[in-house]
């Protein structure tokens, strides 16, 4: 037997293996999740913490006026506290 | 190596196939277990597509002409690095590298998968599947590049790489422009898998942004990189001649820009939702309509390398993207309603709505001017051609334009700003641009865009240095500090570094405005031909011819010239340049290779036309072109600011401060 056709035939075989593998054997749904959803919850939170140093150079600079300063602040405190929360009850 | 190679990529098929498939369920359903499988065919695709590039290099590196693209485009005299390169000298295999590009993309997005969110993933990886199918379907049954040689015998030697191509700008220019493109198509995987899931939160645009910055600076590499081998390599003197296939790639770097600016208005004000989603659909679409263009061979181009009929098949897979595009925004549209609407005109959402349409504007113009020919001829029966002129005329005054709302757009507040902080803020830098407009015509320069060109860039200078002294000042008052005002500035950038590294592109942008626009108004060029050891002199260049004379070598035969190049006022001598003219044998094709002494001032940049017929007097053609230099170096700047903005900040831990914060609110 040539060897490209014993490559082909095992790399077919072990990427059939490879792709099948998740269908039969069956992993844990909700831990994944979770992690998914924790991940998704630091991202968050970094970028609101970029978000609220950009805000406040932005009032200081004076490109913002004082009413939209205070209402995106509270705005962003807000939900990073809400954030915080989250991420520490999820431990 | 050739059935590994052919086989490897028709598997590939199969795996993006039922990555499309699987995807397409996983997301509907819900289910974990075939998303995971998605990942894992993914991968497998991007295995396969990796062993195929490699199989074909492996072909190219060992000179075996059984296979009839290794024979078309290689020699056994060629440099083993133009050999490898000579992967992507034609059609074949330039859609194998493209296969390659998207499908390692693929994969970095199925590495990542299990962090997206879960509604999302599946139909991301759904629609990168379907990019890399496409492009696999066409190279498996369309341009195989494994096709073995119909011949009675293998040929001892091959057809050899076009000369134009065996430069090393060429051996990076196409990769890292099929980056740019390629890398596009998972921001746009992104976008149709939020529209696909209705998942059309802000989460789509936070994870794109990197792949979003990194595609928009590999084009910016690629498109700089094809100017630079413009430069050296075609001897006109010139690094951009809006030639069909140049400006196929500048469309996606348009409306790729346009998108990363408007992307800042949706993350700070949910606006511009639909209008987002359809610049990166658009961007997406322009980087397949470039295919279209380069491969069809519906316009004339410098570009002839790989023209092929496989471009209309481009067309119909755009028109079934947009189809899609557009049914699903119809679909989806009561999730896209913006959340609020512009408030003034006088307000950074507004300018950045209006940099976007100047930016479309010039893309639309592009775009108009590189299909005219083939509309003229599809209404009237004949070909008319927009040239230079049309283009320039056209686009010179939006991007003035463009310079203008870059100075203005960042520095605007959010919502409406109040006319008196707006006169504060730009006051200064205007008179100061006056001033200067005023010094280059009392200099003597009196074209209106040069000294406006020259003006405008001096304007946005001053506003960004304007702002980072505001932002140190601030910085020094809220800090109560007595740091050092360079340090201070060192901190407020690093505490601030997406904002900045976007202002360091923008200065970038004005380095290169500066150059264009002194290379294109004060450029001088010369044909003239000279005996051995009579000078002439061209401005503050004298040039001497010391030597002219024939040679040959495997590959070619060349003419080759000595030209000494001296001050005219003191006589010193500052160069040596040594321009050739090449004729390759297999080909039968001439090549100039142009000699440039490159200076902090001015290019100057010489080309041997050849001999005259008495076989003593050198043709030469001499360019001075000022402050050339200068337009790679802003390039290079504005590739720094790029990484300056990708790079992901990580947010210190929980400080006591921030902690004040949250307790309070």
């Amino acid at each position: 037997m040539a060897v490209s056709t014993l490559f082909t035939a095992l790399l077919t075989v072990l990427l059939c293996w490879y792709i099948m593998r998740p269908l039969i054997v069956s992993g844990e749904e909700s831990a994944a999740a979770r992690s998914t959803e924790r991940g998704r919850m630091l991202a968050r939170k970094e970028q609101l913490l970029q978000a609220l140093k950009d805000l406040d150079l932005d009032n200081q600079t004076g490109k913002i006026s004082t009413e939209d300063y205070i209402g995106s602040r509270s705005q962003m405190t807000s939900e990073l506290a809400e954030l915080y929360a989250a991420l520490d009850s999820a431990g | 190596m050739n059935e590994i190679g052919h086989y490897s990529a028709c598997l590939a098929w199969f795996l993006s196939l039922f990555g499309v498939l699987a995807g397409l369920y996983a997301g509907y359903s819900s289910k974990r277990r075939w998303f995971l499988s998605v990942i894992a065919s993914t991968t497998g695709a991007s295995i396969c597509v990796t062993i195929a590039t490699f199989a074909l290099g492996y072909l190219f590196l060992h000179d075996d002409y059984t296979n009839a693209y290794v024979w078309q485009y290689s020699n056994k005299d060629m440099n083993p690095i133009y050999k490898f390169t000579a992967i992507w000298g034609g059609m074949d295999g330039s859609m194998l590298l493209w296969c390659f590009m998207l499908s390692v993309s693929s994969f970095l997005v199925a590495f990542n998968a299990k962090s997206y969110p879960r509604l999302l993933a599946p139909w991301v990886l759904a629609v990168a599947n379907s990019s890399v199918l496409f492009f696999l379907t066409i190279t498996v049954f369309v341009t195989n590049p494994f096709r073995f040689l119909r011949a009675p015998f293998i040929p001892p030697d091959g057809n050899g790489l076009n000369p134009l191509l065996q430069n090393p700008y060429m051996a990076i220019h196409p990769p890292m422009l099929y980056l740019g493109f390629t890398t596009h198509a998972i921001p746009f995987a992104f976008c149709l898998g939020a529209l696909l899931s209705g998942q059309l939160s802000n989460d789509w645009i936070r994870l794109i942004r990197t792949w979003t910055l990194a595609a928009w600076g590999f084009l910016t590499c690629g498109i700089v990189l094809g100017g630079y081998w413009a430069y050296i390599e075609l001897g006109w003197g010139g690094f951009w001649a809006w030639d069909p296939v140049e400006n196929s790639s500048f469309l996606p770097w348009l409306t790729s820009t346009a998108f990363l600016h408007s992307i800042m208005v949706q993350e700070r004000k949910n606006m511009l939702k639909i209008w987002n989603i359809w610049l990166m659909i658009v961007t997406y679409g322009l980087t397949v309509f470039g295919t279209f263009l380069t491969r069809s061979g519906v316009v004339q181009s410098v570009h002839a390398f790989a023209s092929t009929d496989v471009g209309w098949v481009f067309l119909a897979y755009l028109a079934l993207l947009l189809l899609v595009a557009i049914v699903l925004t119809i679909y989806r549209r009561s999730a896209l309603r913006p959340e609020r609407k512009i408030e003034s005109l006088l307000s950074r959402e507004a300018f950045f709505l209006l940099n976007n349409l100047v930016l479309l504007s010039i893309c639309f113009a592009v775009l108009w001017g590189v299909l005219f020919p083939v509309l003229s001829e599809a209404v009237t029966g004949q070909k008319q051609a927009v040239g230079i002129p049309f283009f320039n005329a056209v686009n010179v005054p939006l991007f003035l334009l463009l310079i203008f709302l870059m100075g203005v757009g960042p520095l605007i507040a959010w919502r409406r700003a109040a006319p008196s902080a707006v006169a504060r803020t730009f006051v200064w830098p205007f008179l100061l641009a006056l001033g200067i407009a005023i010094l280059l015509v009392w200099a003597g320069i009196d074209e209106f865009y040069p000294v406006l060109s020259y003006a405008l860039c001096f304007f946005v200078f001053m506003t960004l240095m304007g702002e980072l002294h505001r932002g140190v000042r601030a910085q020094k008052v809220s800090a109560a500090a007595a740091a050092p005002y360079l340090s201070s500035a060192a901190r407020l950038v690093k505490r601030h570094r997406q904002r900045y590294g976007g202002y360091l592109v923008h200065f970038g942008v004005l380095v290169m405005t500066v150059a264009i626009t002194a290379s294109m108004a004060h450029k001088f060029e010369k044909d003239f031909g000279l005996k051995v050891g009579e000078s002439k002199t061209f401005r503050r260049f004298t040039l001497t011819l010391e030597d002219v004379h024939e040679g040959t070598t495997p590959n070619y035969a060349a003419l080759y010239a000595t030209v000494k190049v001296r001050l005219a006022n003191s006589g010193q001598e500052v160069a040596v340049l040594k321009p050739e003219m090449r004729s390759y044998f297999r080909n039968q094709e001439s090549t100039t290779e142009v000699a440039i002494k490159t200076g902090i001032r001015e290019d100057l940049y010489l080309v041997l036309a050849g001999l005259d017929d008495s076989g003593t007097t050198a043709a030469l053609k001499i360019f001075i072109n000022p402050l050339q230099v200068w337009l790679w170096i802003g390039t290079l700047i504005m590739l720094v600011g790029t990484g300056v903005v990708i790079v992901p900040v990580r947010q210190p831990a929980r400080s006591p401060a921030l902690q004040g914060i949250l307790e309070t609110s």
